[in-house]
Protein backbone atom coordinates (compact mmCIF):
# COMPACT_ATOMS: atom_id res chain seq x y z
CA UNK A 1 0.00 0.00 0.00
CA UNK A 2 1.24 3.60 -0.71
CA UNK A 3 0.01 6.14 1.61
CA UNK A 4 0.44 10.01 1.00
CA UNK A 5 1.26 12.39 4.22
CA UNK A 6 0.37 15.75 4.74
CA UNK A 7 1.85 17.98 7.29
CA UNK A 8 1.26 21.76 8.42
CA UNK A 9 1.48 21.67 11.81
CA UNK A 10 4.17 24.86 12.17
CA UNK A 11 6.60 25.84 10.26
CA UNK A 12 6.52 23.76 7.30
CA UNK A 13 4.36 22.48 4.64
CA UNK A 14 5.09 19.09 4.02
CA UNK A 15 3.98 16.02 1.42
CA UNK A 16 5.27 12.70 1.15
CA UNK A 17 5.10 9.33 -0.22
CA UNK A 18 5.44 6.34 1.62
CA UNK A 19 5.15 2.34 1.20
CA UNK A 20 3.85 0.49 3.97
CA UNK A 21 7.30 -1.17 4.14
CA UNK A 22 8.26 2.28 5.01
CA UNK A 23 10.23 2.89 1.54
CA UNK A 24 10.26 6.72 1.05
CA UNK A 25 9.29 7.45 -2.64
CA UNK A 26 9.52 10.80 -2.04
CA UNK A 27 9.42 13.74 0.56
CA UNK A 28 9.05 17.37 -0.43
CA UNK A 29 9.67 19.97 2.28
CA UNK A 30 8.93 23.64 1.92
CA UNK A 31 10.29 25.21 4.91
CA UNK A 32 8.65 28.68 5.89
CA UNK A 33 11.99 29.38 7.98
CA UNK A 34 13.16 31.88 5.47
CA UNK A 35 9.99 33.30 6.14
CA UNK A 36 10.90 33.09 10.18
CA UNK A 37 13.74 34.60 9.99
CA UNK A 38 12.68 38.02 8.40
CA UNK A 39 9.99 38.02 10.97
CA UNK A 40 12.27 36.46 13.95
CA UNK A 41 9.64 33.36 14.41
CA UNK A 42 6.41 31.84 13.21
CA UNK A 43 3.57 34.37 12.43
CA UNK A 44 0.31 32.67 13.11
CA UNK A 45 -1.63 34.06 9.98
CA UNK A 46 1.02 34.53 7.81
CA UNK A 47 2.15 31.21 8.13
CA UNK A 48 -1.47 29.34 8.10
CA UNK A 49 -1.69 31.76 4.59
CA UNK A 50 1.39 30.26 3.51
CA UNK A 51 0.53 26.85 4.02
CA UNK A 52 -2.25 27.28 1.60
CA UNK A 53 -0.68 28.51 -1.12
CA UNK A 54 2.34 26.22 -0.45
CA UNK A 55 0.18 22.76 0.18
CA UNK A 56 -1.06 22.17 -3.22
CA UNK A 57 1.92 22.32 -5.65
CA UNK A 58 3.86 20.55 -2.96
CA UNK A 59 1.64 17.60 -2.60
CA UNK A 60 2.07 17.43 -6.94
CA UNK A 61 5.51 17.75 -6.70
CA UNK A 62 6.11 14.63 -4.17
CA UNK A 63 3.33 12.69 -6.17
CA UNK A 64 5.55 13.59 -9.53
CA UNK A 65 8.83 12.70 -7.41
CA UNK A 66 7.21 9.26 -6.21
CA UNK A 67 6.28 8.51 -10.02
CA UNK A 68 3.01 8.02 -8.29
CA UNK A 69 -0.45 8.27 -9.75
CA UNK A 70 -3.31 9.56 -7.29
CA UNK A 71 -4.87 6.40 -8.49
CA UNK A 72 -2.26 4.16 -6.89
CA UNK A 73 -2.70 5.97 -3.63
CA UNK A 74 -4.07 3.37 -0.67
CA UNK A 75 -4.42 6.01 2.15
CA UNK A 76 -4.06 9.72 3.24
CA UNK A 77 -2.50 10.63 6.70
CA UNK A 78 -2.37 14.21 8.17
CA UNK A 79 -0.95 15.31 11.12
CA UNK A 80 -4.22 16.28 13.06
CA UNK A 81 -1.63 18.31 16.15
CA UNK A 82 -0.60 19.61 17.83
CA UNK A 83 0.48 22.60 16.29
CA UNK A 84 -1.33 25.81 15.48
CA UNK A 85 -4.95 26.37 14.52
CA UNK A 86 -5.05 27.90 11.27
CA UNK A 87 -2.08 25.91 10.09
CA UNK A 88 -3.40 22.67 10.87
CA UNK A 89 -6.99 23.04 9.22
CA UNK A 90 -4.82 23.99 6.40
CA UNK A 91 -3.74 20.35 6.17
CA UNK A 92 -6.48 18.86 7.69
CA UNK A 93 -8.74 20.08 5.26
CA UNK A 94 -7.03 19.49 1.97
CA UNK A 95 -6.48 15.65 3.03
CA UNK A 96 -10.17 15.41 3.85
CA UNK A 97 -11.30 16.98 0.52
CA UNK A 98 -8.58 14.39 -0.91
CA UNK A 99 -9.55 11.30 0.29
CA UNK A 100 -13.38 12.19 0.19
CA UNK A 101 -12.66 13.24 -3.96
CA UNK A 102 -10.40 9.64 -4.42
CA UNK A 103 -12.79 7.42 -1.86
CA UNK A 104 -9.47 6.77 -0.03
CA UNK A 105 -9.40 6.13 3.82
CA UNK A 106 -8.02 8.70 6.31
CA UNK A 107 -5.99 8.52 8.84
CA UNK A 108 -5.46 11.57 11.60
CA UNK A 109 -1.88 11.14 13.44
CA UNK A 110 -0.26 12.95 16.52
CA UNK A 111 3.10 14.79 14.97
CA UNK A 112 4.66 14.24 17.93
CA UNK A 113 3.81 10.48 18.08
CA UNK A 114 5.05 10.56 14.23
CA UNK A 115 8.40 11.70 15.24
CA UNK A 116 9.50 8.24 16.11
CA UNK A 117 8.42 6.58 13.23
CA UNK A 118 10.91 9.05 11.53
CA UNK A 119 13.56 6.13 12.35
CA UNK A 120 11.47 3.63 10.46
CA UNK A 121 11.92 5.31 7.53
CA UNK A 122 13.65 2.81 5.68
CA UNK A 123 14.18 1.16 8.46
CA UNK A 124 12.28 -2.07 9.90
CA UNK A 125 9.65 -0.94 12.48
CA UNK A 126 9.67 -3.12 15.44
CA UNK A 127 7.80 -3.10 18.79
CA UNK A 128 8.12 -2.61 21.45
CA UNK A 129 9.33 0.78 20.98
CA UNK A 130 10.98 3.47 23.62
CA UNK A 131 11.68 6.80 22.16
CA UNK A 132 13.33 10.10 23.02
CA UNK A 133 11.50 13.28 21.32
CA UNK A 134 13.11 16.52 21.41
CA UNK A 135 12.14 19.35 19.36
CA UNK A 136 11.30 22.91 19.25
CA UNK A 137 7.74 22.37 20.87
CA UNK A 138 8.00 19.31 22.68
CA UNK A 139 10.17 16.82 24.91
CA UNK A 140 8.42 13.94 25.68
CA UNK A 141 10.10 9.59 26.76
CA UNK A 142 7.32 7.47 25.03
CA UNK A 143 6.87 3.63 25.01
CA UNK A 144 4.63 2.48 22.65
CA UNK A 145 3.51 -1.38 21.94
CA UNK A 146 1.77 -0.78 19.14
CA UNK A 147 0.45 2.06 16.70
CA UNK A 148 -2.77 2.49 18.68
CA UNK A 149 -0.86 2.01 22.32
CA UNK A 150 1.11 5.09 23.09
CA UNK A 151 2.56 5.38 26.95
CA UNK A 152 3.96 9.07 27.87
CA UNK A 153 7.36 8.00 30.45
CA UNK A 154 8.30 11.27 30.73
CA UNK A 155 7.78 15.22 29.37
CA UNK A 156 9.37 17.97 30.18
CA UNK A 157 8.54 20.13 33.20
CA UNK A 158 9.08 23.60 31.58
CA UNK A 159 10.43 24.29 28.33
CA UNK A 160 11.39 21.77 25.50
CA UNK A 161 14.70 21.05 24.62
CA UNK A 162 14.74 22.82 21.02
CA UNK A 163 13.20 26.00 22.92
CA UNK A 164 16.12 25.70 25.14
CA UNK A 165 18.66 26.08 22.18
CA UNK A 166 16.20 28.66 20.63
CA UNK A 167 16.94 31.02 23.49
CA UNK A 168 20.58 30.40 24.36
CA UNK A 169 21.27 31.09 21.07
CA UNK A 170 19.31 34.32 21.11
CA UNK A 171 21.31 34.96 24.45
CA UNK A 172 24.70 34.49 22.97
CA UNK A 173 23.75 36.72 20.29
CA UNK A 174 23.23 33.92 17.00
CA UNK A 175 20.15 33.29 14.64
CA UNK A 176 16.59 31.33 14.49
CA UNK A 177 16.95 28.35 13.77
CA UNK A 178 19.37 28.24 17.30
CA UNK A 179 20.46 24.39 17.12
CA UNK A 180 22.70 24.18 14.56
CA UNK A 181 24.23 27.62 15.07
CA UNK A 182 25.25 26.46 19.08
CA UNK A 183 26.51 23.29 18.10
CA UNK A 184 28.80 24.71 15.23
CA UNK A 185 30.08 27.64 18.01
CA UNK A 186 30.06 24.95 20.79
CA UNK A 187 33.04 22.85 18.78
CA UNK A 188 35.33 26.38 19.50
CA UNK A 189 34.47 26.22 22.70
CA UNK A 190 35.64 24.14 25.58
CA UNK A 191 32.74 23.13 27.79
CA UNK A 192 34.74 22.78 31.01
CA UNK A 193 35.23 26.74 31.38
CA UNK A 194 32.11 28.21 32.25
CA UNK A 195 30.44 25.01 33.21
CA UNK A 196 26.81 25.15 33.73
CA UNK A 197 24.66 23.55 36.43
CA UNK A 198 23.64 20.15 35.56
CA UNK A 199 19.54 19.13 36.58
CA UNK A 200 18.81 16.62 39.32
CA UNK A 201 16.13 14.04 39.15
CA UNK A 202 12.93 14.88 39.21
CA UNK A 203 12.10 12.62 42.18
CA UNK A 204 11.31 8.94 40.59
CA UNK A 205 10.09 10.76 37.30
CA UNK A 206 11.52 10.31 33.66
CA UNK A 207 10.19 14.08 33.68
CA UNK A 208 12.88 16.92 32.04
CA UNK A 209 13.88 20.64 33.19
CA UNK A 210 15.39 23.14 30.64
CA UNK A 211 14.17 26.50 32.41
CA UNK A 212 17.01 27.03 35.02
CA UNK A 213 19.63 25.90 32.32
CA UNK A 214 18.29 27.96 29.89
CA UNK A 215 18.39 31.20 32.25
CA UNK A 216 21.80 29.98 34.00
CA UNK A 217 23.43 30.68 30.46
CA UNK A 218 21.75 33.30 29.76
CA UNK A 219 23.45 34.52 33.46
CA UNK A 220 27.01 33.69 32.20
CA UNK A 221 26.36 35.47 28.74
CA UNK A 222 25.73 38.63 30.83
CA UNK A 223 28.90 37.82 33.20
CA UNK A 224 31.09 38.40 29.98
CA UNK A 225 31.36 34.97 29.72
CA UNK A 226 32.78 33.49 26.27
CA UNK A 227 29.65 32.22 23.54
CA UNK A 228 31.52 29.34 22.95
CA UNK A 229 32.42 28.25 25.88
CA UNK A 230 28.71 28.59 26.90
CA UNK A 231 28.02 26.72 24.04
CA UNK A 232 29.87 23.90 24.74
CA UNK A 233 29.06 24.19 28.32
CA UNK A 234 24.79 24.08 27.10
CA UNK A 235 25.56 21.05 24.98
CA UNK A 236 26.90 19.27 27.68
CA UNK A 237 24.43 20.10 29.93
CA UNK A 238 21.88 18.98 27.74
CA UNK A 239 23.41 15.72 27.31
CA UNK A 240 23.53 14.87 30.34
CA UNK A 241 20.02 15.28 31.10
CA UNK A 242 19.06 13.29 28.17
CA UNK A 243 21.19 10.26 29.34
CA UNK A 244 19.87 10.01 32.78
CA UNK A 245 16.63 10.09 31.88
CA UNK A 246 16.76 7.78 29.17
CA UNK A 247 19.30 5.84 30.86
CA UNK A 248 16.87 5.38 33.83
CA UNK A 249 14.02 4.72 31.48
CA UNK A 250 15.61 1.78 29.72
CA UNK A 251 16.41 0.22 33.03
CA UNK A 252 12.95 0.44 33.58
CA UNK A 253 11.52 -0.88 30.30
CA UNK A 254 14.15 -3.33 29.73
CA UNK A 255 14.40 -1.45 26.50
CA UNK A 256 17.37 -3.03 24.23
CA UNK A 257 17.15 -0.03 21.86
CA UNK A 258 16.14 3.66 21.40
CA UNK A 259 14.85 5.85 19.05
CA UNK A 260 16.31 9.75 19.33
CA UNK A 261 14.30 11.70 17.17
CA UNK A 262 12.73 15.76 16.86
CA UNK A 263 14.68 18.51 15.21
CA UNK A 264 17.36 18.10 18.59
CA UNK A 265 18.28 14.81 17.13
CA UNK A 266 19.68 16.68 14.51
CA UNK A 267 22.63 17.97 16.90
CA UNK A 268 25.83 15.29 15.61
CA UNK A 269 27.26 15.88 19.33
CA UNK A 270 24.29 15.16 20.57
CA UNK A 271 23.72 11.62 18.52
CA UNK A 272 27.25 10.52 18.24
CA UNK A 273 27.79 10.71 22.16
CA UNK A 274 24.28 9.37 22.87
CA UNK A 275 25.12 6.48 20.71
CA UNK A 276 28.35 5.95 22.60
CA UNK A 277 27.08 5.81 25.76
CA UNK A 278 24.38 3.98 25.16
CA UNK A 279 26.61 1.52 23.32
CA UNK A 280 28.53 0.93 26.36
CA UNK A 281 25.06 -0.42 27.97
CA UNK A 282 24.49 -2.91 25.09
CA UNK A 283 21.66 -0.25 23.56
CA UNK A 284 21.25 0.80 20.30
CA UNK A 285 20.33 3.85 19.30
CA UNK A 286 18.03 4.38 16.87
CA UNK A 287 18.32 7.97 15.09
CA UNK A 288 15.74 9.31 11.64
CA UNK A 289 18.07 9.77 8.89
CA UNK A 290 19.26 13.74 9.19
CA UNK A 291 16.46 14.75 6.89
CA UNK A 292 13.69 13.24 8.79
CA UNK A 293 14.61 14.15 12.39
CA UNK A 294 12.76 17.88 11.75
CA UNK A 295 9.40 18.10 10.33
CA UNK A 296 8.34 16.13 7.39
CA UNK A 297 5.40 14.27 6.04
CA UNK A 298 7.43 10.72 5.45
CA UNK A 299 7.23 10.70 8.68
CA UNK A 300 3.40 11.26 9.42
CA UNK A 301 3.11 9.02 6.62
CA UNK A 302 4.36 6.07 8.64
CA UNK A 303 2.52 6.77 11.44
CA UNK A 304 -0.42 6.86 9.47
CA UNK A 305 0.23 3.54 7.76
CA UNK A 306 0.99 1.52 10.88
CA UNK A 307 -2.19 2.93 12.49
CA UNK A 308 -4.51 1.78 9.57
CA UNK A 309 -2.38 -1.58 9.81
CA UNK A 310 -3.54 -1.64 13.16
CA UNK A 311 -7.20 -1.31 12.26
CA UNK A 312 -7.56 3.16 12.59
CA UNK A 313 -9.17 5.23 9.95
CA UNK A 314 -10.58 8.74 10.66
CA UNK A 315 -13.87 9.94 9.74
CA UNK A 316 -13.74 12.91 7.48
CA UNK A 317 -15.12 15.56 9.88
CA UNK A 318 -11.77 14.95 11.87
CA UNK A 319 -11.42 17.69 13.41
CA UNK A 320 -7.73 19.29 14.72
CA UNK A 321 -6.29 19.49 18.21
CA UNK A 322 -4.20 21.87 17.97
CA UNK A 323 -3.15 22.06 21.67
CA UNK A 324 -2.82 18.75 23.80
CA UNK A 325 -2.28 19.28 27.27
CA UNK A 326 -0.35 18.02 29.24
CA UNK A 327 0.85 16.01 25.86
CA UNK A 328 -1.25 13.35 25.68
CA UNK A 329 -0.25 10.96 22.32
CA UNK B 1 -4.24 51.00 40.77
CA UNK B 2 -0.91 49.06 41.89
CA UNK B 3 -0.13 46.84 44.58
CA UNK B 4 3.61 47.46 46.04
CA UNK B 5 6.36 45.63 45.35
CA UNK B 6 6.20 41.74 46.42
CA UNK B 7 9.26 40.42 46.86
CA UNK B 8 9.41 36.71 45.61
CA UNK B 9 12.22 34.18 47.54
CA UNK B 10 12.44 31.46 45.17
CA UNK B 11 10.38 29.25 42.74
CA UNK B 12 8.11 28.02 44.86
CA UNK B 13 7.11 31.72 46.03
CA UNK B 14 6.74 33.00 42.11
CA UNK B 15 4.23 29.63 42.19
CA UNK B 16 2.54 30.63 45.09
CA UNK B 17 1.83 33.91 43.75
CA UNK B 18 0.31 32.71 40.34
CA UNK B 19 -2.01 30.36 42.87
CA UNK B 20 -2.82 33.42 45.03
CA UNK B 21 -3.40 35.37 41.43
CA UNK B 22 -5.44 32.48 40.24
CA UNK B 23 -7.84 32.81 43.38
CA UNK B 24 -8.30 36.64 42.96
CA UNK B 25 -8.64 36.82 39.52
CA UNK B 26 -12.30 35.64 37.51
CA UNK B 27 -13.62 35.29 33.91
CA UNK B 28 -11.97 37.85 31.39
CA UNK B 29 -9.65 38.81 33.22
CA UNK B 30 -6.02 39.13 30.97
CA UNK B 31 -2.66 38.86 32.50
CA UNK B 32 -0.41 40.64 31.29
CA UNK B 33 3.27 38.98 32.24
CA UNK B 34 6.20 41.02 31.94
CA UNK B 35 10.25 40.15 32.17
CA UNK B 36 13.50 39.00 30.91
CA UNK B 37 13.99 35.61 30.10
CA UNK B 38 14.55 33.56 33.61
CA UNK B 39 12.19 35.84 35.42
CA UNK B 40 9.90 33.40 36.28
CA UNK B 41 6.77 34.42 34.09
CA UNK B 42 6.08 30.43 33.28
CA UNK B 43 6.97 29.67 36.44
CA UNK B 44 4.06 32.11 38.05
CA UNK B 45 1.60 31.05 34.95
CA UNK B 46 2.22 27.25 36.09
CA UNK B 47 0.90 28.28 39.71
CA UNK B 48 -1.99 29.33 38.11
CA UNK B 49 -2.90 26.76 35.75
CA UNK B 50 -1.72 23.94 38.64
CA UNK B 51 -4.25 26.00 41.03
CA UNK B 52 -7.21 25.56 37.94
CA UNK B 53 -6.66 22.34 36.71
CA UNK B 54 -4.53 20.68 38.89
CA UNK B 55 -1.90 20.38 36.27
CA UNK B 56 1.23 20.73 38.18
CA UNK B 57 3.59 21.38 35.38
CA UNK B 58 2.83 23.28 32.55
CA UNK B 59 4.22 23.29 29.25
CA UNK B 60 6.02 27.03 27.95
CA UNK B 61 4.07 27.52 24.95
CA UNK B 62 7.17 29.36 23.30
CA UNK B 63 6.85 27.23 20.25
CA UNK B 64 3.31 26.46 20.22
CA UNK B 65 2.17 30.14 20.85
CA UNK B 66 -0.58 29.31 22.86
CA UNK B 67 -1.88 26.36 25.14
CA UNK B 68 -5.72 25.67 26.11
CA UNK B 69 -6.86 24.31 30.02
CA UNK B 70 -9.83 23.22 30.96
CA UNK B 71 -11.78 26.07 32.46
CA UNK B 72 -10.81 28.46 29.72
CA UNK B 73 -7.66 28.97 30.59
CA UNK B 74 -5.21 30.53 27.85
CA UNK B 75 -1.93 30.77 28.06
CA UNK B 76 0.30 32.48 25.36
CA UNK B 77 3.72 33.06 24.70
CA UNK B 78 4.58 35.73 22.09
CA UNK B 79 8.27 35.83 22.22
CA UNK B 80 8.74 33.83 19.17
CA UNK B 81 6.60 37.16 17.47
CA UNK B 82 8.15 40.10 16.59
CA UNK B 83 5.23 42.29 16.73
CA UNK B 84 1.58 41.51 16.03
CA UNK B 85 -1.68 42.31 17.34
CA UNK B 86 -3.76 40.13 18.54
CA UNK B 87 -6.43 40.17 15.84
CA UNK B 88 -3.90 38.53 13.49
CA UNK B 89 -3.00 36.42 16.29
CA UNK B 90 -6.49 35.20 15.75
CA UNK B 91 -7.28 35.66 18.85
CA UNK B 92 -10.77 36.40 19.11
CA UNK B 93 -11.69 32.65 17.16
CA UNK B 94 -10.18 30.63 20.39
CA UNK B 95 -11.57 33.28 23.03
CA UNK B 96 -14.94 32.45 25.45
CA UNK B 97 -15.97 36.16 26.72
CA UNK B 98 -15.25 34.22 30.18
CA UNK B 99 -11.84 32.90 29.36
CA UNK B 100 -8.65 33.96 31.28
CA UNK B 101 -5.37 34.85 29.43
CA UNK B 102 -2.11 34.41 30.75
CA UNK B 103 -0.24 36.27 28.20
CA UNK B 104 4.14 35.97 28.56
CA UNK B 105 5.98 38.54 26.47
CA UNK B 106 2.71 41.38 26.15
CA UNK B 107 4.69 43.68 24.61
CA UNK B 108 5.18 41.92 21.39
CA UNK B 109 1.29 42.74 21.03
CA UNK B 110 1.98 46.55 20.81
CA UNK B 111 -0.83 48.50 21.50
CA UNK B 112 -3.31 45.37 20.64
CA UNK B 113 -3.39 44.31 24.28
CA UNK B 114 -6.93 43.77 25.92
CA UNK B 115 -7.77 47.01 27.47
CA UNK B 116 -8.97 45.61 30.62
CA UNK B 117 -5.53 43.84 32.16
CA UNK B 118 -3.80 42.97 35.40
CA UNK B 119 0.05 43.60 34.92
CA UNK B 120 2.30 42.03 36.72
CA UNK B 121 6.36 42.91 36.11
CA UNK B 122 8.50 40.32 37.36
CA UNK B 123 12.78 41.23 37.70
CA UNK B 124 15.67 40.02 39.41
CA UNK B 125 16.52 41.67 42.97
CA UNK B 126 18.78 41.19 45.54
CA UNK B 127 16.53 39.25 47.58
CA UNK B 128 15.86 37.01 44.37
CA UNK B 129 12.53 38.48 42.50
CA UNK B 130 10.43 40.77 42.56
CA UNK B 131 6.86 41.18 41.09
CA UNK B 132 5.08 44.75 40.74
CA UNK B 133 1.35 44.39 40.20
CA UNK B 134 -0.88 46.98 38.50
CA UNK B 135 -4.37 47.11 37.21
CA UNK B 136 -5.66 48.24 34.07
CA UNK B 137 -9.34 48.61 34.18
CA UNK B 138 -12.41 47.04 36.76
CA UNK B 139 -11.82 43.93 36.56
CA UNK B 140 -8.41 43.84 36.66
CA UNK B 141 -9.11 46.20 39.73
CA UNK B 142 -11.46 43.65 41.50
CA UNK B 143 -8.83 40.97 41.04
CA UNK B 144 -6.08 43.39 42.77
CA UNK B 145 -8.56 43.95 45.39
CA UNK B 146 -8.96 40.47 46.47
CA UNK B 147 -5.67 39.06 46.21
CA UNK B 148 -4.72 37.74 49.38
CA UNK B 149 -0.68 38.49 49.81
CA UNK B 150 1.08 37.31 51.92
CA UNK B 151 -0.92 34.70 52.24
Amino acid sequence: MICLGIESSCDETAAAVVTDDGQVLSSVVASQIDLHEAFGGVVPEVAARRHLERLSPTVELALREAGTAPGDLGLVAVTRGPGLAGALMVGLSYAKAYAFARDLPLVGVNHVVAHAYAAFLGAPLRYPVLALIASGGHTVLLRLDSARSVEVLGRSRDDAAGEAFDKVARSLGLGYPGGPQIERLAREGDPKREPLPGVRPIGDTLDFSFSGLKTAAQQRMQAGGQAADIAAAFQESVLAQLLSRTRLAIERTGASRLVFAGGVSANGFLRERLAQDLRGVGVELQVPPFEYSTDNAAMIARLGLALYAAGETSPLDLGAEPVIHPFKP
Amino acid sequence: MTKGRITLRGEAETRALGRAISRAAQGGLAICLYGEMGAGKTTLCQGFIEDRTGIAFAASPTFTLLAAYPGEIYHLDLYRLESTDLQEFGIEEVLAPDAVLLIEWPERAGAALPEDRLEIRLAPDEDGRSADLSARGLRAQEALGRLRWPQ
